[in-house]
């Protein structure tokens, strides 16, 4: 099974919807449900962690992708919230089919490349494809804003490519990997391209003070811009995060604490930020920030695993968060709190689908959320951080407030200080819900199927080949 | 017999009956709502016939659940609440925007109950110990405030994110979630039995609502529906108390902290809590004497009572511990029924405002004697079930030679007298308003739990020793010392107790006072518009009730008193302020901002990494 398939086919599928402009539409579904069908299949009949060599050059001398079980997690992810998101926002494709093929290549580039030079040219063509798919939004100084904010980023990540390149003589990330092993740099020596990279990866990964077009970009965002920066950009980019720190990020000590800081002062930060929040999308948006934080801080303290979980958490939670508020406030003209009272009233099942993503997302037990935040918490006590734990369990009382703020809100009308009746119900209309509705809900059953299987013996999943997995093949090529 | 009734089959049949409510209500209202009444009761019943197989343990799926002796006693009360109020629901089925939700929910909360009283382990319990947060999280806003709600979920979130942090440092150090093997490892480890109690603790302190955590229960007890409010205060607010119970008597805290500084007969870590106890008391008690709505009223007294609660289980002697629980149980009794008496009030008057009340003795008759009863209890007057946990308390609380706590307690005693017999007025006494001359008494449906509470609050005043027996198995079981009981008499450090002999004399008393007022002549009855009013038209009749500004001189005395409300007000005003600066200074629209916080940030990397 060749993954290169995965971003030959969405590139092929642009070409063709230049041509045959008519049909682009029809062009991108079938290459989303392609993609995510064949990744489910490559995960089915995966052996082994591999390199595959693109052109015949044998690895470390061409590009080559990595097929590994952490690879494979991230091209199930990114497809699969793709393929959702496009299912619910259809009708707002319009003009950007081929914008969107692309964006689609490029993550799965991401995800799977093994080659530097090779991430930096999908990251740059990711960039490019959300520049223009944020016009969308008719916020053209934001997107100028975005544009500005990424060429930087982009910058400096080449930069510290180049410098790795100049240390080592390859790009190759598992053979400079083996090179760092046998050469034995100095931690010291390694600080200026890490610095780089990770400050280029966080403007993308939207960490406090490296992300500052988030705002913008995304608090007017539609239900297909949105949840498709929250959740397939960022997850792609975070994996990235979590390939690079678990290979060639040899930190001394002051750096791998100064990088937990940045990292853990966003976590802080972007919930108090949520908090102060009175609109959905900015409340998800700073969320969103937040967790990119907690995912870093565990990639930095070596603890793939629970990584992953929180990632995937909040990708699926975010997904549907997201792609809900974006979808309310298109229709109803705001995503004011306030202004929204008792709006699921009316549509139950959109309610149902949202409060089972958002109770996820502050991690209550029966949901994912459980078992992602369980697994932080126990893996970084383990690694003897007791600190940390403290820190993830206060701001998640943060994060319950501005949720459950909102569920309250949400469901139930009337003024503070009367009891809620029909007559005080204010008419929504929303067009078009059915469709959101069934995905939110089907999501909403996994989350909750994925949050009640793994706690059967969470002693046991928590220490399970299942998770072991993941990092065992993780960079064994 | 096929299906052998356990632990298990209870907790699924308790779910299986919540979506059938959740079903039926959408079907029919009314007997959507009687699922709830059927549902409480039959699940009483099966909880009081594992009686006998206490030590058994019980799985299901992959949730273990023993039923201990501690985890019966509370199961018992739990249901017991349950079952009487849910009678209410059958009326209030109109009166919801959800109520299949409501129903379902109501029911979800019993269960997390249930499961986290039985669970075998600190998942389990976790589990359900959520489940109660967020099913009632969700019934909350169906009241009159959704704001209640969010303060809900704060304190219980602080709470059982605390819990949560003690349950996997324990796992961390000892490899288990097994509450009693974890728990007996944990008092070898004085570290280890410290982060657990505390951290538990402030989960059940929460709970419990003692003070500083307190606020959340004016809130939600007094916005929520009225049907619900009771199920908080009776229910499962006493889940905290089985919180406590864990770390303090079942860890035991007295091995583990035996090294510890000892003062007054308890290590220094429990005198804390001791002490957190006793300002919930003053605090509670004040509170409540201002309140003007029923419902919060009531709310901090139970405030107050958490705080006598959280003292008797922190003593961890014999006494204090039976006092506790005995408290417990009386204080859901009493509280339940003072709710209930809310509710039917509020059924036929449609407030719960005090000062818009009064003379509702000559309407709804038994509700003024089920509220009386169980205000006789919470004050802690023989012959009632309170008395006999407060004896108790106090006897401990004297022998250990805690002065400012016995004070404190003494002060929240006294100080009950006032705050019970201020809706005793406003409510029931004096004279009628004209708006509620047509108001009739309560239904029968209601009355039956209503009755059913103050019977129970009554027969366990005379007869304390059928709990205390139950009571001193379960402090054998823990490994502590139990009661002791001489017949009818309960054995105190200081002196014994004959409940029975009390409700003798006290019933003699009774009958000689009620003769002194048959042979006096009857008064006559003044209707509260009936006078002299130098023609002055009079808008507002309530200002004329004789419980008007009742404790207005009183009130003065610490109206300037700091209000706790506050701090955690500041709090959040600051998390906002920094949120609304990070939103503001690195999420500028204007590049060059960024740009520059990009710049110092990348410097401070390469400073700190090259550290």
């Amino acid at each position: 099974m060749n993954p290169a398939l995965l971003i030959a086919a969405p590139l092929l599928a642009a070409f063709i919807a230049v041509i045959f402009k008519k049909i682009d539409k029809v062009v991108l579904g079938v290459v989303a449900v392609g993609n995510i069908a064949y990744s489910i299949v490559m995960a089915v009949l995966f052996t082994g962690a591999t390199q595959i060599a693109i052109g015949g050059f044998a690895p470390p001398f061409g590009i080559s992708l990595v097929l590994d079980s952490y690879s494979l997690i991230g091209i199930l992810l990114v497809n699969v919230a793709f393929g959702l998101i496009l299912l619910m926002g259809t009708k707002l494709v319009g003009r950007y089919g081929i914008v969107l093929a692309v964006s689609l290549a490029a993550l799965n580039g991401i995800v799977l490349t093994g080659d530097l030079f090779n991430l930096f040219v999908f990251i740059e063509v990711a960039a490019i494809s959300a520049y223009i798919m944020t016009t969308m939004n008719k916020q053209l100084k934001h997107t100028f804003n975005y544009l500005i904010l990424g060429t930087l980023a982009s910058g400096l990540l080449l930069f510290g490519i180049a410098v790795l390149y100049n240390m080592f003589g390859s790009l190759n990330i598992i053979d400079i990997a083996s090179k760092l092993a046998i050469s034995g740099v100095s931690a010291g020596a390694m600080v200026l391209p890490i610095v780089f990279i990770f400050a280029g990866l966080s403007v993308e990964a939207k960490l406090i003070p490296f992300g500052g077009w988030v705002r913008g970009v995304l608090k007017k965002s539609n239900s297909l811009v949105g949840p498709l920066l929250v959740t397939g950009y960022a997850a792609a980019i975070l994996l990235v995060f979590g390939r690079l720190t678990s290979t060639i990020f040899i930190m001394s000590d002051g750096l791998k604490i100064a990088l937990t800081v940045v990292a853990v002062a966003t976590l802080v930060l972007a919930e108090f930020t949520a908090f102060s929040k009175k609109n959905l999308r900015e409340v998800l948006l700073f969320s969103s920030i937040a967790q990119s934080g907690l995912v870093v801080a565990l990639f930095l303290n070596g603890l793939t695993v629970a990584a992953i979980l929180v990632l995937v958490n909040n990708v699926v939670s975010k997904l549907v968060l997201f792609a809900l508020s974006a979808k309310i406030a298109d229709d109803t003209g705001t995503d004011k709190i306030s202004e929204l009272k008792g709006v699921f009233t009316k549509y139950r099942v959109l309610g149902v689908g949202f409060t089972i993503a958002a109770m996820s997302l502050i991690g209550l037990p029966m949901f994912f959320g459980f078992v992602a935040k369980a697994q932080a918490v126990m893996s970084l006590f383990e690694s003897g951080n007791l600190w940390l734990p403290a820190v993830i369990l206060l701001v998640s009382v943060i994060e319950g407030i501005y949720i459950i703020r909102i569920l309250t809100t949400l469901w139930n009308s009337g003024k503070e200080g009367q009891v809620p009746s029909k007559d005080a119900q204010k008419e929504y209309k929303l067009n078009g819900f059915v469709k959101v509705s069934i995905v939110a809900l089907v999501i909403g059953v996994l989350i909750v199927a994925a949050g009640i299987l793994p706690i059967t013996n969470i002693k046991e999943f928590l220490s399970s080949d299942f998770l072991s997995f993941i990092t065992r093949s993780m960079g064994g090529v | 017999m096929g299906i052998s009734i356990g632990v298990g089959t209870i907790i699924v049949g308790l779910l299986i009956s919540a979506v059938l409510a959740y079903v039926l209500t959408k079907i029919n209202k009314t007997t959507g709502a009687w699922v709830t009444v059927l549902a409480p009761f039959l699940a009483l019943a099966a909880v009081f016939l594992l009686r006998d197989s206490i030590g058994t343990t019980y799985s299901l799926f992959f949730l273990e659940f023993e039923l201990t002796e501690y985890g019966w006693f509370f199961s018992m009360i739990m249901l017991l609440v349950f079952a009487c109020v849910s009678f209410f629901n059958v009326y209030w089925m109109k009166k919801m925007v959800h109520p299949a939700a409501y129903n379902m929910l109501y029911l979800l909360a019993l269960t997390g109950t249930l499961g986290a009283f039985m669970a075998k382990d600190f998942i389990g319990l976790f589990i359900f110990w959520e489940m109660i947060v967020w099913s009632s999280m969700f019934i909350i806003p169906f009241g009159k405030s959704r704001k209640a709600s969010v303060v809900y979920y704060a304190f219980s979130a602080l709470g059982s994110l605390a819990m949560l942090y003690g349950i996997f440092y324990l796992y961390n150090a000892f490899g288990s979630f097994n509450i009693q093997e974890v728990l007996k490892l944990a008092a070898t480890d004085t570290t280890a039995a410290l982060v657990a109690f505390i951290t538990i603790g402030i989960a059940g302190m929460v709970k419990l609502g003692v003070f500083p955590f307190h606020l959340w229960l004016p809130r939600a007890h007094g916005n929520a529906p009225d049907t619900f409010s009771p199920i908080l205060s009776g229910g499962l607010v006493k889940a905290g108390g089985f919180a406590v119970f864990l770390i303090a008597v079942v860890m035991p805290s007295y091995e583990a902290f035996a090294t510890q500084l000892q003062f007054m007969g308890v290590s220094i870590t429990s005198y804390i809590f001791i002490l957190f106890g006793a300002v919930s008391i003053v605090v509670g008690t004040l509170m409540a004497i201002k309140q003007d709505d029923f419902k919060k009223l009531i709310a901090y007294s139970s405030v107050a009572n958490a705080g006598y609660i959280i003292i008797g289980l922190a003593m961890t002697d014999a006494l204090s511990v039976g006092g506790a629980f005995m408290h417990i149980f009386a204080h859901a009794l009493a509280s339940a029924a003072a709710f209930l008496a809310v509710a039917a009030v509020s059924h036929r008057t449609g407030t719960t405002k005090m000062s818009e009340l009064g003379g509702l003795i000559h309407r709804m008759p038994l509700t003024y004697l089920v509220y009386l009863i169980a205000i006789i209890s919470m004050a802690g007057i023989p012959p009632m079930a309170g008395f006999i946990s407060k004896w108790m308390l106090f006897q401990s609380m004297i022998d250990n030679g805690m002065v400012f706590v016995a004070t404190a307690a003494f002060f929240g005693s006294i100080g009950s007298f006032l705050y019970v017999f201020r809706p005793l007025s406003a409510v029931f006494l004096g004279q009628l308003s004209p708006k509620h001359y047509k108001v009739k008494k309560a239904p029968v449906l209601m009355m039956i739990p209503m009755i059913i509470l103050s019977g129970l609050t009554v027969l366990f005043g005379i007869f304390p020793n059928i709990v205390l027996r139950i009571v001193s198995r379960i402090q054998t079981s823990v490994g502590m010392e139990g009661l002791q009981f001489d017949g009818t008499k309960i054995i105190g450090s200081n002196g014994s107790l004959d409940p029975t002999l009390i409700v003798v004399i006290f019933g003699i008393g009774f009958m000689i006072a009620l003769v002194i007022f048959l042979l006096h002549p009857k008064s006559r009855k003044v209707e509260l518009m009936d006078t002299y009013t130098a023609s002055e038209f009079i808008y507002t009749p309530e200002l004329l009730h004789y419980s008007h500004s009742f404790y207005a001189p009183f009130e003065r005395l610490y109206k300037n008193a700091p209000d706790t409300s506050k701090w955690y007000k500041a709090i959040l005003k600051k998390v906002s302020e920094i949120g609304g600066f990070v939103s503001y200074a690195f999420f500028s629209s204007k590049p060059r901002i960024v740009v520059f916080w990009i710049v110092i940030a990348m410097v401070a990397l390469l400073w700190g990494g090259s550290v």
